[in-house]
């Protein structure tokens, strides 16, 4: 488009500049099934969830977490920084460590680190699957700040994520796509394309592994999607970070309020997505977050969301279970099957949380 | 009710070009009495009641009013008499005031348009409608225009009042008032003709129902000798499947593809900040009441009105961001809007079924034939016509001469002429009888099923309920509420288009 163009769409509030937000509706109604779901276990800043044949894997901060059918919780290890993403596969977990690296515990490559020089580029790391026993796809949010820095990626309107395969016997590591706005999951598909999920774009993309070409898969969401999981039906769970609204849009598109905002307020008070809220009095509301008869209106625009998304094998979108404003399983991050039910691990709700009967298609 | 007639027909016999509307048909009238006369589409009932009010001339038999034999020349000389025609279409002057329409004919020498204004608006206040007098009428929706035709005839003194569907277009609301109106009617002694699809509020309101098939009478009597089926059943001449009355369980389909998507749509006053989707392979059915902004959103998608200028919110249609600002290129994209006003925006009511038809299909960019052929006319009325079941007089009928639900099923022919991917219907049963719902409901529900994605946009209720995967309750220019088929009632429906 012309730069006049440009202007026009600016001045008119049009194309790019069209400060709107697509609705929650249809498979991805809002309902309260996070909000109603029973607690699996409290695990505090609850990320990461891997099924593995000794039972689910989780993390917490930095410390690697394994939970029996019951929901009893065994700490495996604790490591030098935030665990960002897990894998398992064959035997072998690999843990990516913000800011350091990752490394692999278990299976052919036990002990392998790539933590050195070698890693610099692998600083932020957000998913992790494996391809096959001997090589690892890796998510990489940003070239220049760390997992835990996801927010000020998002306001500062960064695309410097990439993704990257890493031979596991070789340790070499080829670029299979750069110029993303955070990457934040990856999902192989048992043939040569992977869906990535680009969250600060708001969408899902197919990327071939042998072409590097690139496509959308699933385009328009009304949220920032976060990782994706494999479901039963041969389909997969997309998890978000939370909704989007038409104010922290509205400030994307105002630069400089924006950078003010970056430059003078604490992180804490931006506004800005969050995985949870109503912590702190002195938290950003906006209008119709205002509480009635102190009671926060379930419909109203919020900050932090819990938001998981069943999808097809097309990535078309099936159902979706949502922990409105008023609710607390915000942050949803991640999400695992386990026998009929489905885990999903709230970060800011710190717990995890289950879905009976979800992942046999039985219900949702 | 007198045991008087005021008006008898006998023997009577309506023809055009041989062809008989009705035939043979003895009709009497009596004074102060509700009168509901139906009958499927094409049935004759139009015709019959046009002859009283002096629109035609019987071709044979008689007509009597007051005990005299009378041959009408002209509407005025009908309404002199004393019988008044609410015709089915509104005919008023849209260049005018309501007031102004309200004594259209009456006009002095020097006219004083405020104390017109304020007697217009006593005369409406009386009648329990919420019309400013002062609006010119181009500017008021369907209803309010319905109302400025009731209380026209009203203020007429007619002796007889002839109503053509006048509550098609009413709100529940508006249509109690319009019953108490009636009531009010029959107790001065004017006696009303009342012809509906709606076979409840026959039920409900009428003294006497007399039911017209094919240009006959078929039945006729007392109102509480009758029942729904009888009635249905006298219509058609056959036991109907009632899916309108959700007599037959279905489930939902299933989500398809996104193929639209609103956000944040603004357009004046009458779209505010609305956000929605549809679905392939679904029919998604928006409800609200008169006013809520339905038609003017799913208008803003098709082209046909723009949203605003600063910050209107954004269009995409299977993803890509649309703008338009004529509808061609909506039609050309895959878009076409089923009008709610047909008689003005749907079909040239000069022209053939076959010429309309195939203006649609000039319209379809990817025709690489643009030029008008006769042949190719009467060949798409022969081809939609079985595939519709067109009923017409002739092949060259006009579509003026075509009963209501007859024009209408060319109304969605020349829509799907244009192989749409999205078609967007605005109130598609208004004005048509229960056996043309019937298949248009199977029209819709058929190109559900084919993967297009459907949009219905009703005021009545059952028929959201009968035709919709998916509901969007609208209120207030916004969509307020959405609702899978298994978690609706008319209650929760009704609760959240009000609320």
């Amino acid at each position: 488009m012309s730069a006049l163009g440009q202007l026009f769409d600016r001045f008119l509030g049009r194309g790019d500049w069209a400060v709107t937000v697509p609705t929650l509706d249809g498979p991805l109604l809002p309902n309260q099934e996070l909000e109603d779901a029973e607690t699996f276990a409290g695990l505090a800043e609850a990320d990461n969830l891997v099924r593995t044949e000794k039972g689910i894997l989780a993390s917490s901060a930095n410390r690697l977490t394994r939970f029996g059918a019951g929901g009893q919780a065994e700490t495996l290890q604790e490591f030098p920084g935030e665990i960002t993403a897990l894998a398992h596969a064959r035997g072998m977990t690999a843990v990516a460590i913000d800011g350091k690296g990752l490394v692999i515990r278990g299976g052919l490559y036990d002990g392998r680190e790539a933590t050195g020089d070698e890693a610099r580029r692998l600083s932020c790391i957000t998913a992790l699957t494996f391809l096959d026993s001997n090589t690892l796809l890796v998510a990489n949010g940003s070239a220049s700040l760390p997992a835990s820095a996801w927010r000020r990626d998002l306001m500062q309107k960064n695309a410097s994520g990439s993704v990257w395969r890493l031979d596991l016997k070789s340790g070499r590591l080829d670029l299979v796509r750069d110029g993303l706005a955070w990457p934040a999951g990856i999902a192989t598909t048992g043939s040569n394309r992977v869906y990535v999920t680009e969250a600060w774009r708001h969408r899902v993309l197919a990327v071939d592994l042998v072409t590097r070409a690139t496509a959308p898969a699933l385009e328009h969401l009304p949220a920032y999607p976060a990782r994706i999981a494999p479901a039963f039906n041969a389909g997969y769970w997309l998890t978000f970070y939370s909704v989007r609204n038409q104010l922290v849009e509205f400030i994307l598109r105002e630069e400089t309020f924006r950078k003010r905002m970056l430059a003078e307020v604490p992180e804490a008070y931006w506004m800005a997505p969050s995985l949870s809220s109503w912590r702190d009095y002195r938290e950003p509301m906006q209008g119709s977050q205002l509480k009635q008869m102190n009671v926060l209106k379930p419909y109203a625009v919020t900050r932090s969301y819990g938001l998981v998304v069943h999808c097809d094998q097309n990535m078309k979108p099936l159902s979706s279970f949502h922990s409105r404003a008023d609710g607390t399983v915000h942050g949803t991050l991640s999400a695992c099957e386990t026998g009929d039910d489905l885990l999903v691990a709230s970060r800011g709700g710190s717990r995890i949380v289950r879905l009976p009967k979800v992942a046999s298609g039985k219900r949702g | 009710m007198s045991d008087v007639n005021i008006i008898e027909l006998r023997d009577a016999t309506k023809a055009f070009s041989r062809i008989p509307a009705f035939k043979n048909v003895n009709f009497d009238l009596r004074k102060g009495e509700i009168h509901a006369l139906l009958g499927e589409n094409g049935a004759g009932k139009s015709t019959l009641t046009k002859v009283m009010a002096g629109v035609f001339k019987l071709t044979e038999g008689k007509l009597f009013f007051d005990g005299r034999e009378v041959s009408f020349a002209t509407p005025a000389e009908a309404l002199r008499a004393g019988i008044a025609m609410v015709f089915q279409e509104t005919n008023l002057v849209p260049a005018m005031t309501v007031a102004q329409n309200l004594y259209l004919g009456e006009e002095k020498m020097f006219n004083r348009l405020r104390g017109l204004y304020i007697q217009a608006r006593q005369f409406l206040a009386g009648m329990g409608f919420q019309v400013d007098p002062t609006a010119q009428v181009s500017t008021l929706g369907a209803a309010h225009k319905q109302m400025v035709e009731i209380a026209r005839a009203v203020h007429h003194k007619a002796r007889v009042i002839i109503f053509d569907e006048p509550t098609a277009t009413l709100t529940p609301e508006e249509k109690r008032h319009f019953f108490n109106l009636l009531q009010r009617l029959v107790k001065e002694g004017i006696a009303v003709i009342f012809i509906t699809h709606a076979l409840e509020e026959a039920l409900a309101v009428a003294d006497r129902i007399t039911v017209m098939r094919d240009g006959e009478i078929v039945a006729s009597g007392e109102a509480k000798g009758f029942t729904r089926a009888t009635i249905v059943q006298a219509m058609v001449g056959r036991t109907l499947t009632e899916t309108l009355h959700g007599e037959v369980k279905r489930s939902a389909r299933p989500y398809g593809d996104k193929v639209l998507s609103v956000e944040n749509l603004s357009c004046a006053g009458l779209v505010r900040n609305s956000s929605f989707s549809v679905f392939s392979g679904q029919v998604t059915g928006m409800f609200g009441l008169v006013g809520a902004g339905r038609t003017e959103m799913a208008k803003v998608v098709a082209g046909l009105l723009k949203r605003n200028m600063f910050h209107g919110g954004e269009i995409r249609l299977l993803g890509k961001s649309v703008r338009y600002r004529v509808p061609r290129p909506a039609v050309r994209d895959g878009i076409v809007y089923v009008t709610e006003d047909r008689k003005f925006d749907g079909f040239f009511e000069t022209m053939t079924a076959g010429e309309n038809l195939q203006i649609g299909e000039l319209t379809d960019a990817s025709n690489p034939v643009s030029m008008v052929s006769m042949s190719r006319a009467r060949e798409l009325a022969k081809q939609w016509g079985e595939r519709l079941r067109l009923k017409s007089i002739s092949d060259r009928a006009r579509m003026i001469e075509l009963s209501g639900g007859n024009q209408q099923k060319v109304v969605i022919a020349k829509s799907l002429i244009q192989k749409p991917k999205l078609v967007i219907f605005d109130e598609p049963t208004r004005g048509v009888d229960v056996g043309a719902i019937v298949e248009i409901h199977q029209l819709i529900s058929d190109l559900a099923d084919q993967g297009m994605a459907v949009v219905v946009i009703s005021s009545y209720l059952p028929e959201i309920l009968a035709v919709s995967d998916r509901i969007l309750v609208v209120k207030r220019g916004r969509v307020v509420e959405e609702m899978m088929l298994s978690e609706a009632t008319e209650e929760r429906v009704m609760f959240a288009a009000v609320h």
